[in-house]
């Protein structure tokens, strides 16, 4: 089961299940992955990331198309964090997941949902700094 | 008036006592046996048959020194004795008893050749075990027909006096003979006790209303017939009524057309009958017309006008009865402002009701400048037309006349225009000028500072009219009897300013006098009205189910410092102490105070308008009941009736957790109350489940309800407008399993029963959850918010289309669900006991999900209770 961003993507058919289902299936999974890793604040930084570059998105200051590069560098940066054991195999997993299907401007507003989502529900499964 | 009509009415109303004597356990002798067999009673293959016939001149025999006594004496009206007019009705030899006779057959609604099969029927040897069963377990809408069988009803009603309790049905089960002659033997016994104890014997118009009560109380539930398939679900009683009704328009027909024959009463196909329908309109403005004192007034007034309107409909078909020379046992149906008379087809009676029409509809359009008025319609019938198969196009013929007459009951070319009287019939001497109760008419001299009109300290102007309303208001509660009079006659203690139609006077407290009165033909009416109590009705004059209950102050109420509660002024508080008299009636400003709790103090102060009504009733009437015939529709629209006049009225005042609650209205097939909003809450659920009950659970027989939460300081209309659109709501719901109405609206949430059950069980989960502080009121504002993200998701998901990035936001609910979760739950919490409280606190999750916007009512149901 991968991370479907659409139902339909031609007609902009977003998964329905994607911001709630899917969401919690990931957010349980990277949370059961590791005890030690994955903690809250590393997974944090991904996520503030992606906020930084909606907002810079959505603020016209850059064009989609210049910042898609930055974007991709995530899955550098998910490299490099699994190299240094602050997250496991399965959340670079879902981040290069992920990425793998951002081809434009709506595709990275889904992304930025989910990521939203999933966010919500890793709190819930990882409330403490741990 | 032809005093012979109401021989030929009681014939009517007596003919079948005997079924009630002979399974009552009536003693007949041999002796009476041997002389009156033969007289009374057909034979077939050489022996006798209908017994019943004979018990009915036996017990009439026996009981002559109760009735009337002109019933019994020999040159009274018409030839024929009055025992042989109720008792010759299976062999009937005069052109009289033959009346009774067609009457008898008419009202079962058999063909002819039908009746010939019934007229063989042998008893069978356990008749007397037999119950009355229910019309309601035989209603069908679907298209796979259950078949409906004696023996495949799951549910009959208790052989009993008429209750609130009785009038549910109970589970049928197998009874011995024994316990079955028993049973009849013990009711027959209390008739015969009550009817000892009727009052106005001597007085054989009133005593025949009295009578009527009573044969309702006793033969309710009583099958009429018991032998051979014939499905035993229509009672004695209106069996009775309608053999009386039809009996009565023939009498007066033939009399008429001098065609008192045998030969003229048999035929079938000459249009003899004509059928009265009388209709209120303008119900809503009677109730809710308003001027600048209305509000304070409002329970009494409310509760005067709604009971006028009843009194309205009674009188105008007592007058029509009255010009027709018809006794009162020639109304059929009564329901919801709608009464239908059976009348003789004749230009007499036809002028009559002309006569009768001018003379209320002047009345009312002088009173209420056309904003209610009463349509009063007529269709002629063939007795052929109230046969099984021809019943429903006869009903509908009366409909459609009906409808008509409510589309041209002003005759503009007379009516029309302006009032030209209006402004020169106010008297500027008066303090108010317009009567502050209706806002319409302009004040009286004559009841210029009434003791009545006071509020607070200060008296005032009124009309007559709104007088007189208030004045019913204010002796209902305290009364239980009400009397009617000629307008003229002379009456000691309060009464009527205006008289009802120029005619009618009413007066509540009559002691006394009464019989003087009686004989001089001025008492017309004399009416119990109180509420039926567990342990009966009561028997000793008519009854009448038109006054519903209110709520009054009782002693406790001067201690109870709920009054003190919200930022009053200190005046308004004098003010509603001030209210607080014993047994007056509770103002809608200290009935909405009664929804905050009286422990904790906390609650919100709103009143709780709740509307509700029988789904589908004319699909109900026309497709689901079967094999139609007057009694059967009569039993049907009767027994539907006293779940809103009876058993409403009943289960407000027996149980002290809805005392608190006002009717409007309450009968027919819709009820309108008005309540604390928690209160009605409550009832409104409990009153669904009490009708699936009294409707053995059929799911072709269903009722939706519109309840609004208002500020009691809102103008009544409005409370009344915003409950019918949440109504309307209900009516327009369709389930997910395709079902459509059956529902209830509240919040602006409309849901099935059943989900209601379930959230407001879930409800109560938030309310205990507040009270431990599980959760606070932020919280319930945050679960608000994700139920309506459900619903949009709900929607979003159904409708199949592009769902565009803006409508993404309501498919993170459950996500945000989680964040705000584990920020905000049980933080007050610590170790095992958080753990236990987190579990319980994620079902909320799982309740938005299912019940999305529905989650509306079990959260605000929560924060104004706990507010």
């Amino acid at each position: 089961m991968g991370i479907e961003f659409w139902k339909d993507k031609e007609n902009k058919v977003i998964n329905p299940q994607l911001f709630s289902e899917i969401a919690d299936r990931e957010a349980k999974k990277v949370h059961n992955a590791g005890e030690n890793r994955n903690k809250p604040s590393q997974i944090r930084k991904f996520y503030d990331e992606v906020l930084r570059y909606d907002s810079i998105i959505k603020s016209e200051q850059g064009k989609f198309e210049e910042i898609l590069p930055y974007i991709n560098m995530l899955k550098a940066k998910a490299a490099y964090a699994l190299g240094r054991k602050h997250i496991t195999e399965e959340f670079k997993e879902l981040i290069s997941d992920c990425l793998s299907q951002i081809h434009n401007k709506e595709d990275f507003d889904v992304f930025v949902n989910f990521f939203e989502s999933f966010m919500g529900y890793y709190r819930f499964y990882r409330p403490k700094e741990n | 008036m032809d005093e012979n009509i109401y021989k030929i009415a009681l014939a009517g109303l007596f003919h079948d006592i005997g079924k009630f004597a002979q399974r009552g356990g009536f003693n007949l002798d041999t002796e009476y046996f041997n002389n009156n067999a033969g007289l009374y009673l057909p034979s077939y293959n050489n022996n006798f048959t209908h017994y019943h016939a004979l018990y009915t001149a036996a017990f009439i025999e026996n009981i002559e020194k109760l009735l009337p006594p002109e019933f019994n004496s020999a040159n009274w009206g018409l030839d024929d004795s009055f025992i042989n007019l109720a008792a010759m009705h299976h062999k009937p030899e005069t052109p009289l008893q033959w009346i009774v006779a067609v009457a008898d057959r008419t009202s079962s609604g058999f063909e002819r050749s039908e009746f010939e099969e019934y007229n063989k029927g042998i008893l069978p040897k356990d008749y007397k075990k037999t119950r009355l069963l229910t019309i309601f377990e035989s209603i069908n809408l679907t298209k796979n027909e259950r078949i409906m069988d004696r023996d495949n009803y799951k549910f009959n009603y208790k052989l009993s006096e008429l209750s609130p309790t009785t009038i549910f049905p109970i589970e049928k089960k197998d009874i011995s003979n024994e316990d079955a002659s028993k049973e009849y033997e013990q009711l027959f016994k209390n008739f015969l006790f009550a009817l000892e104890k009727l009052e106005h014997r001597h007085i054989y118009n009133l005593w025949l209303e009295h009578f009527d009560t009573l044969y309702m109380i006793f033969a309710s539930h009583i099958p009429s017939a018991t032998v051979g398939n014939v499905i035993p679900d229509i009672s004695l009683y209106d069996h009775s009524r309608a053999t009386s009704a039809i009996a009565s328009a023939l009498y007066l027909y033939h009399k008429e057309n001098d065609s008192l024959t045998i030969e003229e009463i048999k035929k079938e196909d000459e249009n003899k009958l004509l059928f009265i329908r009388t209709d209120f309109y303008g119900i809503q403005d009677f109730i809710f017309s308003e001027g600048g004192a209305t509000n304070k007034a409002s329970a009494k007034l409310l509760r005067g006008r709604s009971f006028a309107i009843s009194l309205l409909s009674e009188l105008t078909a007592d007058m029509i009865c009255r010009e027709c020379g018809l006794t009162p046992l020639s109304t059929i149906l009564k329901a919801a402002g709608k009464t239908t008379i059976i009348a003789p087809n004749t230009n007499k009676i036809k002028e009559a009701v002309e006569r009768v029409n001018e003379k209320i509809n002047d009345w009312l359009l002088k009173k209420y400048y056309g904003e209610a008025s009463i349509g009063i319609s007529y269709t002629s019938a063939k007795l052929d037309d109230l046969s099984t198969n021809k019943i429903d196009s006869l009903f509908e013929r009366i409909n459609n006349d009906s409808e008509e007459i409510k589309h041209n009951r002003f005759k503009i070319a007379q009516k029309g225009g302006v009032v030209s009287t209006y402004l020169s019939s106010f008297n500027n001497d008066l303090s108010k000028k317009l009567c502050p109760y209706c806002g319409k008419r302009p004040s009286d001299v004559e009841v210029e500072n009434d003791k009545l009109l006071t509020l607070g300290n200060e008296s005032g102007s009124a009309c007559k009219i709104c007088r007189d309303h208030i004045f019913i208001g204010t002796n209902l509660v305290k009364n239980d009897q009400i009397a009617i009079f000629r307008k003229d006659a002379e009456i000691k203690g309060e009464c009527f300013k205006d008289p009802i139609f120029d005619f009618y006077q009413i007066s509540f407290s009559v002691k006394g006098k009464l019989v003087e009165a009686a004989h001089k033909g001025d008492l017309l009416k004399y009416w119990n009205i109180s509420n039926p109590q567990e342990e009966g009705i009561s028997k000793n004059i008519t009854v009448k189910f038109l006054n519903g209950y209110v709520p009054v102050y009782a002693s406790e109420d001067l201690n109870d410092d709920r009054y003190f509660q919200g930022d009053k002024t200190e005046k308004k508080q004098e003010e509603l102490i001030n209210d607080i008299k014993e047994n007056k009636p509770k103002t809608f400003h200290h009935i909405a105070m009664m929804a905050i709790d009286k422990e904790s103090k906390k609650g919100t102060e709103a009143l709780g308008v709740l509307k509700a009504d029988i789904d589908k009733l004319g699909t109900i009437l026309r497709d689901g009941l079967k094999n139609k015939n007057i009694s059967r529709l009569a039993t049907f629209s009767r027994q539907l009736d006293y779940f809103f006049s009876i058993y409403i009225p009943y289960r407000l005042s027996s149980h002290s957790n809805y005392k608190d609650i006002y009717t409007i209205f309450a009968g027919g097939d819709d009820l309108f109350l008005i309540g604390p909003w928690n209160t009605i809450i409550d009832f409104a659920y409990e009153t669904r489940k009490a009708f699936d009950d009294y409707v053995c659970n059929n799911p072709d027989i269903t009722i939706s309800a519109g309840i609004s939460v208002n500020k009691p300081s809102e103008p009544i209309r409005i409370l009344a407008e915003f409950s019918e659109e949440a109504l309307e709501n209900s009516k327009n719901f369709v389930a997910d399993n395709g079902k459509k109405k059956n529902a209830v609206t509240l919040f602006g949430e409309t849901v099935s029963w059943e989900t209601f059950g379930e959230i407001l069980k879930i409800g109560d989960s938030l309310e205990e959850w507040i009270d431990k502080k599980i959760i606070n009121n932020a919280m319930l504002f945050k679960y608000n918010y994700f139920s309506s993200m459900a619903k949009l998701e709900q929607e979003l998901l159904e409708k199949k289309e592009d769902i565009y990035p803006e409508d993404w936001e309501c498919l993170k609910w459950k996500s945000l669900f989680r964040y705000n979760f584990v920020r905000n739950a049980g933080k007050s919490f610590y170790g095992d006991e958080k753990e236990r409280i987190l579990k319980q606190l994620n079902k909320t999750a799982e309740w938005i999900s299912n019940y999305t916007g529905a989650m509306r009512i079990p959260i605000w149901k929560t924060i104004y209770n706990r507010r």
